[in-house]
């Protein structure tokens, strides 16, 4: 069972996906859908557990192992970001099913939904760039999909942009892969760490490092790759938007640490610094939109920007506590904004209308949905002892212990601004009373079921923000794994199967390809330094 | 009796919030009650606080574990400093609470969140000041601000409340940051989070001294925001837009003493610093001349009272700033002065504004009358605040005068003086003012129409007066309790006496002087019916905020104009010549060899691969010339067949034909989509000679890069490369000679599973995008 | 021939690119169309010269033979640019039969 792990979370949906298709009652569609999303929860705790006691869950596709095959290898990283996806997946699916009538609901969107995630997790558990790729273009066609589906007729040009820089970025990400290939003669992550320490001097590796930062800095949301966010997450439905604001950004970000740190050497100083200058313009760019918009989702995607840059700090100065921080800060994040999206969600279909000068009286007539709302942008603006806040703290003492302090006063900066852009929200949306009525076209009926599953995560980050040791502790732990990259790829590296029982060693080039080479000879793996 | 007393101090720090949820409780007698059931919580804070601390003397450290990853606990200190702050505000807290029974109206539901945000506070304002642990501190430092936020914001459909507020919160949360920054850095170079700990380092820390100005400098921004000095001062008569108990309490005797409990708390840490003195002397007077000016030059009571806090605060720091380097003497009697005379004009300024239904002073008056009590307690306090011998506030004067004057004589000194005159002049001024409320003819209503306040309101207001008046006439008995209370490195070893009389000395002539020269003033203002107390707007330093809102709002909005367009070149110009740009910044330093020579390497041709590759390029660029999009669309699929025909040149025949389907299948797509169109292609537009250069400059770089990419990476190939496993083990383990085949199928198969899966996803994509509403599902 | 292949794969990234460019929706499906063809050929120059070798099946006697993994490669990402291709083609008939339809 434990062998099989890896790959459940990744087909349970995509088979999920297929049997809703098949059935044409929306009942049994919704059901199927519940069922799986709490299942899925199910298979991702159990994949951490196993973490626990194996360190990496290591599963050769195929039988084949690496570096031929493909192998999915589940660090503590994977786990982690696999299980926040089955949270954020059962609210959103839940959410989705209360929110709409069955006469409502577009069929499409459950499967689609389904899809995307099975895209989001494979992303997490493999081993393999070109993989990574599949996995990417997976989750990719069906953001694409999600977003034209149910948009409005005069919006659906916004999705154009979506669509085009994202292809940009599928392109680049083929041409990195190849080079990639080129370089290291391998696809494996594993394969290639090891590669890269027999030509760790070869300035050819920085290309590849900046051209993976630019492909998932597209995805990230970096400046100034970052202009499709906030002109289509808030036209999505609320759950989309949850769902893509909540992972498909940290799927980037995920996957720039695993290239950077599993994959290729951990001195790339010079394009660490790059990222470093490009988080300074995100993170104010970012804080000075949200200042400026008039719509919540609007002021939410612009705050989710500028936390991109702050996390872009975070990879930038790149040592093991700031790694640590950085996965804590994710961690707090996409349930955040999760939570952030489908309360705007809910306030929207409240209020009628996302614009905050319409709003009306929204804190006199929903107060828990506005308690719940000031609680959740109090710790994405990173306010004690909500869970935003102690990933700042770390990332700010990180930050100056290592005399980074001109960042440290940016994100002061940043902090202040984007409070203000969220308070906002609150005085001038919620406070104000508006002329006009409010809620005359109520076919948006709010369920007591929708307010329940925003609250569970709601409740979730604020155990983890009044209780952030055994997160903290984790984050930590699992920075040190990714450092670790000797142990990583020992294991991957190590693990025969049946088809594959002989070991393969990279080997610089003697002569070309030939036919009948030499039979490959076991032989140990070489030492060096991590 | 460990355990129990180790939580007991957490207990009795969080019993106010944990009371919050019996006041939501639907029950008639509770609601009737909430007052005065709250004023319970803070005094059984303060019977646990004082039952569990020692013979004070002795700082106790109180300790339960929280976030050991990040050595942050619930550590407490008892001692002097924590034990004065609390018990002030929980005393102050007991009466607000009484008198807000009394001030709110009866029984209304919105007063349960109004007692839910009040004992917030009070938990976090008791959190603060016991804190032992830095992050501890900022914790509930952060929280008092929010607390405060929700206070001010609670009446929330007033826009001054909204902007109050927002300014409030975002003044104190800036501050507070650049505070959270210093004290991260003091508990890294000192290498503990315990305040205890640092204090005991004091004497040590001269070592690391350019660091810690930096440090001070910081943890003093957050004090001044807090107690809005000079330049923060100004969220606090925005804040003014709170229900006046929260101004009684809040802003005048609890939060905005938070910074004043900094500078006591770091004194024995920064005390020697060279900058430590100036800084607070400046902030302090200047503060200190401005609020007082302001006080006189308004008509809103709240606000006269406001400054007039900002001008006693800038006082307080000053004071800590011309302490000596053994520290300072008689700090506690002057923050208790505040307290007690600030809380009792801000609550009688309560009633006066609740029977006048106006905050104009123009418009009330003569209310004494009908509230003797609280007109006694307001002549008390008034006399506090401008040093009327007899309260403690005459003595306070005359210690602050004594200290000024016997500062070693700089050049400064007669400014400071100078300063602490007019300052004090027009606290007179202001004070006396405030007693037009209460005397004079009666204003605004006429008799029958007033509604008498309660004695219930009045009592907190006398009961806190009356501590004016008894530390006054009896100051050596507050000084007693205050000694007790005494922090080493903060406070002198043996205090002077303190009593009313103490001869004919300068300070007493200058009390003399300050009295009399602002009574004059205040009866030629008075003469002229106050016409002169209007301040222009543009002079406020509020105003100047606002407008430094307003202006980040505007750049924003030039900013993010960029961002608003819809066409998507434009971003796509953007991101691809950015691409192109990093890449070429990459490249060139690295690999400077690339831009020549590469065209020399021409060592293996081929005819025909050569003669299609021309072939293909100039079906390419017959794309970019074609004028109608059938010619587009002919050119594009001649480059696609070449291709096919380029990738059997290459020994690919499987590409070859899938190629070939494709991009047959393409086409067909292609002429749909262009039949179905109109005629015109609409969005088309015309590009400027600018953008067209702009757009062939980034195109040309991509291309050149793309093609040093290729050379670079191939060229000069040194590892080993796994193709190799897989021509060899096609036949014998994957059972194919065609190793394509094998490796789509078998060795990379889960690849092709997940590109199966992109297909039918796309597939679903488009029927989406077809979907009509209401149209029949086709599965 | 390799080096004319690079050559090749510049000039059509640059063709590709300019359509993209442009500010016309069918413009930027021609573009993305070339922009497939130029990453394909990017992968296939990866094997480098394909003179003097043989195709990648693999029979006794035969020459070395050209590098397979890329031409798989190309394969899977040329299905996954037709889905994509398929995709957009129909978002670019919605979006512009919308306008029209206004």
């Amino acid at each position: 069972m434990i062998s099989s792990l890896p790959v459940l979370p990744v087909i349970f949906p995509m088979i999920t996906a297929a049997m809703i298709l098949l059935f044409s009652e929306v009942k049994t569609r919704r059901l199927i859908a519940s069922a799986s999303s709490v299942v899925q929860v199910a298979i991702t705790v159990m994949m951490m557990l196993a973490i626990q006691t194996h360190q990496i869950l290591i599963m050769p596709m195929g039988g084949w192992a690496a570096p031929f095959g493909i192998m999915l290898t589940v660090d503590s990283l994977s786990a982690i970001m696999v299980l926040l996806t089955s949270i954020v997946s059962v609210a959103v699916i839940h959410y989705s099913i209360t929110e709409k009538t069955e006469k409502q609901e577009h069929p499409l969107r459950l499967p689609l939904i389904f899809f995307c995630i099975a895209g989001i997790t494979l992303s997490f558990v493999t081993g393999d760039l070109f993989n990574l790729f599949v996995a990417f273009e997976i989750m990719l066609i069906a953001s694409y999909a999600l977003l034209t589906l149910e948009i409005d007729r005069k919006e659906i040009s916004h999705a154009y942009p979506y669509l085009a820089i994202n292809i940009i970025g599928s392109a680049l990400f083929l041409c990195a892969a190849g080079l990639t290939y080129s370089l290291f003669g391998s696809l494996n992550f594993a394969d290639i760490a090891i590669s890269s320490t027999l030509i760790m001097t070869d300035p050819r590796i920085v290309v590849i490092a900046v051209l993976f930062t630019l492909v998932f800095g597209m995805k990230a949301g970096f400046f100034p790759l970052y202009y499709w966010l906030p002109n289509s997450y808030p036209k999505l439905p609320a759950p989309v938007g949850a769902l893509f604001a909540a992972l498909l950004t940290k799927v980037g970000i995920y996957a720039l640490l695993r290239i950077f740190g599993t994959m290729l050497p951990h001195q790339l100083w010079g394009v660490y610094s790059i990222i470093l200058l490009l988080a300074i313009p995100t993170m104010i760019l970012g804080a000075v939109g949200a200042l400026e918009r008039q719509s919540i989702r609007e002021i939410l995607s612009f705050n989710l920007i500028s936390h991109i840059g702050i996390m872009m700090v975070a990879i930038g100065l790149f040592t093991q506590e700031s790694i640590a921080a950085l996965i804590y800060y994710i961690i707090h994040h996409v349930l955040v904004i999760a939570s952030l999206f489908l309360l705007a969600g809910l306030i929207e279909a409240r209020a009628g209308s996302g614009d905050l000068k319409k709003l009306g009286n929204i804190w006199k007539q929903s107060p828990i949905l506005s308690f719940l709302f000031l609680i959740q942008a109090l710790s994405l603006a990173g306010i004690p002892p909500l869970s935003g806040f102690w990933g700042k703290w770390m990332l700010i003492s990180e930050a100056l212990g290592i005399g980074a302090g001109v960042f440290v006063a940016i994100i002061v900066i940043t902090s202040v601004l984007s409070l203000w852009s969220l308070l906002r929200i609150i005085t001038t949306g919620f406070w104000t009373s508006s002329a006009t009525t409010t809620t005359d076209s109520s076919n948006h009926i709010i369920s007591k079921d929708m307010v329940a599953i925003t609250l569970s995560l709601v409740l979730l980050s604020l155990l983890i923000g009044l209780s952030p040791n055994s997160v903290i502790k984790t984050a930590r732990r699992t920075s040190q794994s990714l450092f670790n990259q000797f142990e990583y790829t020992k294991k991957v590296m190590e693990y025969r199967s049946i088809r594959t029982p002989h070991y393969h060693t990279p080997k610089i080039i003697e002569s070309p390809i030939q036919i009948s080479p030499e039979p490959i000879e076991i032989q140990e793996i070489e030492e060096h330094q991590g | 009796m460990g355990i129990i007393s180790k939580y007991a101090l957490l207990l009795g720090i969080l019993l106010p919030t944990l009371l919050i949820p019996f006041f939501f409780i639907p029950s008639k007698s509770i609601k009737k009650y909430a007052g005065l059931l709250a004023m319970m919580a803070p005094l059984a804070s303060l019977g646990i606080i004082l039952s569990i601390a020692n013979k004070v003397g002795i700082p106790q450290v109180n300790f339960v574990n929280w976030i050991p990853e990040l050595g942050i606990h619930f550590s407490f200190l008892i001692d002097g400093i924590s034990l004065f702050f609390s018990i002030t505000t929980c005393m102050m807290g007991a009466l607000v609470c009484a008198y807000s029974h009394y001030y709110l109206p009866k029984s209304s539901p919105k007063n349960s969140r109004f007692y839910a945000y009040l004992l917030f506070f009070i938990t976090a304002m008791l959190g603060t000041v016991l804190s032992n642990n830095i992050g501890l501190l900022i914790v509930f430092w952060e929280l008092t601000a929010i607390a405060s936020f929700l206070l001010i914001g609670f009446k929330s459909s007033k826009e001054g409340s909204q902007k109050g507020a927002l300014a409030t919160l975002i003044t104190t949360g800036f501050t507070g940051l650049c505070m959270l920054v210093g004290l991260i850095l003091l508990s890294i170079l000192t290498g503990t989070s315990e305040l205890s700990e640092v204090l005991i380092l004091a004497p040590t820390l001269t070592q690391i001294q350019p660091y810690l100005t930096t440090i001070m400098v910081l943890i003093l921004i957050g004090a001044f925001g807090k107690s809005a000095q000079f330049p923060f001062y100004f969220w606090l008569p925005k804040a003014m837009s709170a229900p006046t108990p929260v101004s009684a309490y809040l802003h005048s005797a609890a939060m905005v003493k938070l910074g004043i409990f900094l500078i006591a708390r770091f004194y024995p840490i920064f005390g020697g610093n060279s900058l430590w003195a100036p800084i607070l002397i400046t902030i302090g007077v200047i503060t200190m001349v401005i609020g007082a000016v302001y006080a006189v030059m308004t008509h809103d009571i709240k606000e006269l009272l406001a400054y007039s806090t900002v001008s006693q605060l800038g006082a307080l720091v000053m004071s800590y700033g011309l302490g000596t380097t053994y520290g300072v003497e008689h700090d506690f009697y002057q923050i208790l002065n505040h307290i007690f005379y600030k809380g009792a004009l801000f609550m009688a300024a309560g009633v006066a504004i609740h029977t006048f239904d106006t905050q104009d002073l123009r418009k009330m008056g003569g209310l004494f009358k009908f509230a003797p009590i609280a007109g006694i307690a307001a002549v008390i306090s008034v006399g506090a605040m401008i040093g009327f011998p007899g309260t403690t506030g005459f003595i306070s004067k005359e210690l602050l005068l004594h200290t000024i004057l016997t500062i070693p004589t700089q050049k400064e000194n007669g400014i400071i003086l100078a300063a602490m005159l007019v300052a004090a002049i027009g606290l007179v001024i202001a004070g006396i003012r405030f007693l037009t409320l209460f005397f004079g003819n009666l204003k605004g209503l006429s008799e029958e129409h007033i509604d008498p306040p309660s004695m219930g309101i009045q009592l907190p207001i006398i009961i806190a007066a009356s501590f004016s008046l008894i530390f006054g006439l009896f100051p050596q008995d507050a000084v007693f309790w205050c000694d007790y209370l005494r922090v080493a490195g903060l406070h002198y070893p043996s205090p002077a006496s303190l009593s009313i009389w103490q001869g004919i000395t300068n300070p007493l002539i200058l009390s003399g002087g300050i009295l009399t020269v602002g009574a004059g003033i205040s009866w030629v203002l008075y003469k002229r019916k106050w016409v002169d107390c209007t301040l222009p707007e543009t002079a406020k330093l509020e105003t100047k905020f606002d407008h430094l809102l307003n202006t980040i709002q505007k750049i924003s909005t030039a900013i993010t104009a960029g961002v608003k367009t819809d066409h998507s070149p434009d971003y796509l110009m953007i991101i691809l010549g950015f691409i192109a740009g990093l890449l070429l910044l990459i490249l060139l330093p690295l690999f400077p060899e690339l831009i020549l020579p590469f065209l020399f390497k021409m060592d293996d041709t081929n005819t025909l691969g050569s003669l299609t590759a021309i072939l293909i390029g100039g079906a390419a660029i017959a794309t970019l010339i074609a004028k109608t999009n059938i010619n587009k669309l002919i050119a594009i699929s001649v480059v696609g067949a070449l291709i096919s025909f380029y990738f059997l040149l290459y020994h690919a025949p499987d590409l070859a034909l899938t190629n070939l389907m494709i991009e047959a299948i393409g086409v067909v797509l292609m002429v749909l989509l262009l039949i179905r169109l109109p005629k015109e292609d609409t969005s088309q537009k015309v590009d400027g000679t600018l953008r067209k250069t702009a757009n062939i400059t980034i195109a040309s770089t991509i291309g050149v890069i793309a093609t040093s990419l290729i050379l670079l990476m191939t060229n000069n190939q040194v590892l080993d490369s796994i193709s190799g496993y897989f021509i060899e083990a096609t036949v014998p383990l994957a059972g194919g000679s065609n190793a394509v085949n094998t490796i789509l199928v078998d060795f990379r198969g889960f690849d092709t599973m997940g590109e199966i899966s992109v297909l039918v996803i796309a597939a679903i994509g488009v029927i989406g995008l077809l979907w009509k509403k209401g149209g029949s599902i086709n599965q | 021939m390799h080096t004319i292949t690079a050559i090749l794969v510049g000039l059509l990234f640059g063709c590709a690119i300019y359509l993209i460019l442009q500010r016309s929706f069918i413009k930027l499906v021609f573009g993305f169309g070339l922009l497939t063809h130029a990453v394909n050929l990017f992968i296939l120059s990866m094997s480098k010269s394909p003179l003097g070798k043989s195709a990648p099946i693999i029979t006794p006697g035969n020459l070395v033979s050209v590098d397979p993994l890329p031409q798989a490669l190309i394969l899977t990402a040329i299905v996954i640019g037709f889905g994509v291709t398929a995709y957009m083609i129909t978002l670019v008939y919605r979006i512009l039969k919308d306008a029209h339809d206004q």
